[in-house]
């Protein structure tokens, strides 16, 4: 057994040199701190580059559906939103379960870049290094350095991971073909839930006030939809002209309007990867919503997205015995 | 052309000068992000920064602007009408692309009313970068830390107070008036000059930049298109921010009877960008919009402006959330 790096390398050569698939779909280290690229790797010796760490926080399975054709075998590193993301796809009927290699990796959760921003006031990074995935996944080490012009500083892990990964319930892919180094296999995210709960004390007025402060925020680069699996319409209804649905402007009217049919339109389907926010230039909360209504819908029917292949999203289908209370 | 010293426990007074005359734009933290914004107080700016999160360019090209409002059968333009605009703690880089966008939007054949009304009049007081960031590469397309280019005056941080050097008459004749600044010296120039030196090691290697064009007129056909496509979220971060893009779509909000017309912000990512009126849209491919990207700002703006197209800001790079960076991207050109 070697570092989590070198099995997941050795897993994806030898799927490919049994051609068992066409190209694995992982991450490659990106050209500037605390950026990734996901990547298609298509030969043995470009292999060597795939990475897995904390900085790997695009949803590989948007790339993976992004890019599937037809008749592709295609492996894939999964933490457990990848994976959960390909099962939510293959409920919705977007590649069959054999096409799809999964590998599961043990995920303590990806970096929030702006929140390392924020926590160094803008200071820009120019060096930093992280623990491996073992000391931290093990619990040895939780804080990374980070390196600049005049200053070094540690930073703790906890401060600048993800919103989401701090509340999330399947960091281990709920299905998969191997999984490398079981023994890591996180079981739940260990981080608090406080930053929801706060959420979910505020009043209406407050929720309104929050919201129309992100979505002010907002310049229409539709860096969250692009970066969204779910959001995978051949015509999305932004593009709609005729009829145009709503305005196209940064007015919070129009901003407002495009988000919250956004998450709806994901609703029962987001699988809470926090990708959208990932992506969004200006900092927009886009996930908290979503992880809400993620959790109104447990309550509601039961149903929880990317964990059964066969099972349709709540919001897309109806059983009689469901929960009704809401309707009058 | 003059060389003054501001000093720093001063730069308050100057503010307020100038915003009596000018509708006057800075550097300003929000939430996290910087972005030239509306100064009303000096305690406001922020001139200690790397750079804007946003481009500049949105002062004089908004991303949403009313150009006409009609009612009942009669149509009004609506021009800015307010006081001319200035900007303080402009980046070189920065400056450098207002320069372009004024080609684009006044050349022989058109000019653009909306811009011209907005830029024709602007003060544009620029700072000169002491620090780079690791994402900056103006070295590789004629640009420099300290370079002067479409600003009327440069300042330069030398610790106690700002070398201030007139570029423009226009900005001669604002020096002129501040009698109580002192004369720079020739130690102050050295320092300012030392200054550079240091910035420009701080930058990347230079690139054989000057051969991209003549690389991309052979590369319509090029599989790396494809490749950056297999990741490009195509979405809109990159030319947002970017500030040398100028596309913008033309809207109507309201009814028959009446209503305006706006103007916003546009993306050549966007599937929408080239669709035609019959439906068909010669670039329905991703990998089709990414050529553009690329073949506009490293060859068609070269052959229409005799100049690059991009000004080595580093924006796309720090904010596309799969890491394509445009230096590789244009390393990948030159390995063609
Ligand atoms: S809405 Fe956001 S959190 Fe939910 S699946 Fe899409 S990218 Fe992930
Ligand atoms: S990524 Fe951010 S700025 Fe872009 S459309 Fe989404 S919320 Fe708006
Ligand atoms: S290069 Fe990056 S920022 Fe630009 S469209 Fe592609 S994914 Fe978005
Ligand atoms: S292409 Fe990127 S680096 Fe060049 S000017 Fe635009 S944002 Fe800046
Ligand atoms: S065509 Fe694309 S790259 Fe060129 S200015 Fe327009 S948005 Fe920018």
């Amino acid at each position: 057994m070697g570092t989590i790096n070198e099995d997941l390398r050795k897993q994806a050569q030898k799927l490919l040199a049994n051609k068992e698939i066409d190209y694995f779909v992982g991450c490659r280290q990106g050209t500037i701190p605390f950026r990734s690229a996901p990547h298609a790797f298509r030969t043995e010796a470009e292999l060597d580059q795939l990475t897995f760490d904390m900085t790997c926080s695009n949803n590989l399975a948007q790339f993976l559906h992004k890019n599937y054709k037809k008749g592709d075998k295609i492996g894939i590193a999964a933490k457990g939103c990848d994976a959960r993301t390909l099962i939510q796809l293959m409920a919705e009927n977007q590649f069959p379960r054999e096409a799809i290699k999964i590998i599961g990796v043990p995920c303590c959760g990806v970096l929030d870049q702006k929140k390392i921003r924020d926590k160094l006031g803008g200071k820009p990074v120019l060096k930093y290094s992280l623990p491996s995935m073992e000391e931290i996944l093990s619990g040895k080490k939780d804080t990374l350095t980070v390196e600049g012009k005049d200053f070094k500083e540690e930073i703790k892990l906890a401060d600048v991971v993800s919103n989401n990964c701090l509340v999330c319930e399947y960091p281990s892919a709920p299905l998969a073909d191997t999984f490398i180094q079981e023994g890591l296999k996180q079981e739940k995210a260990s981080g608090s839930m406080n930053w929801l709960e706060k959420f979910e004390k505020m009043s209406s007025d407050e929720r309104w006030e929050y919201f129309s402060k992100q979505y002010s925020k907002c310049i229409r680069c539709y860096a969250c939809r692009n970066a969204c699996p779910f959001c995978y319409c051949e015509q999305c209804i932004v593009d709609d002209s005729q009829p145009q649905w709503f305005g196209k402007s940064t007015n919070l009217s129009d901003t407002m309007v495009f988000h919250i049919i956004r998450t709806l339109h994901v609703a029962s389907r987001c699988i809470g990867c926090g990708a959208c926010t990932r992506a969004c230039p200006t900092g927009v909360d886009l996930v908290t919503l979503g992880l809400y209504l993620d959790k109104e819908i447990k309550e509601r029917f039961g149903y929880t997205p990317g964990l059964d292949p066969g099972e349709l999203p709540a919001l897309c289908t109806y059983k009689e015995d469901e929960k009704q209370d809401f309707i009058m | 052309m003059k060389k003054l010293k501001l000093k720093k426990k001063n730069l308050g007074d100057f503010i307020n000068e100038l915003t009596r005359d000018y509708a006057l734009y800075a550097p300003q933290e929000k939430e996290g992000t910087i972005s030239f914004s509306l100064v009303e107080k000096p305690e406001e700016i922020t001139l200690d920064y790397h750079n804007s999160d946003t481009s500049p360019k949105e002062i004089f090209f908004p991303q949403k602007e009313v150009i006409l409002t009609y009612q009942d059968g009669n149509s009004q333009p609506v021009f800015y009408e307010g006081k001319p605009f200035a900007l303080l703690g402009v980046r070189p880089c920065d400056a450098k692309s207002f320069q372009l966008l004024h080609q684009v939007f006044s050349t022989k054949k058109f000019e653009d009313p909306y811009w011209l009304t907005r830029f024709k009049n602007a003060l544009i007081i620029g700072l000169a970068c002491n620090d780079t960031l690791p994402t900056c590469f103006c070295n590789w397309l004629d640009g420099s830390p300290h370079g002067k280019e479409g600003m009327d005056i440069l300042l330069t941080d030398l610790g106690e107070t700002y070398l201030a050097e007139a570029v423009t008459e226009k900005g001669e004749s604002l020096l002129k008036q501040q009698k109580d600044w002192e004369e720079a010296s020739e130690a102050d120039l050295k320092q300012a000059s030392k200054l550079e030196e240091t910035a420009l090691k701080s930058l990347p290697p230079k690139i054989e930049s000057a051969k991209l064009k003549e690389k991309l007129d052979g590369m319509w056909d090029d599989p790396l298109w494809e490749e950056i496509a297999q990741r490009c979220l195509n979405c809109g971060a990159c030319a947002y921010l970017c500030p040398t893009c100028h596309c913008f779509d033309i809207q109507d909000e309201g009814n028959e009877k009446n209503g305006k017309r706006i103007r916003l912000w546009d993306c050549c990512m966007y599937p929408l960008f080239t669709k035609e009126g019959s439906g068909h849209n010669p670039r329905k491919n991703p990998a089709d919009r990414v050529k553009q990207r690329f073949m506009h700002k490293f060859n068609y703006i070269i052959q229409n402006f005799d100049k690059y197209g991009c000004i080595g800001c580093g924006r796309c790079i720090t904010y596309c959330p799969v890491n394509i960076d445009v230096r590789e991207v244009l390393k990948q050109i030159l390995e063609t």
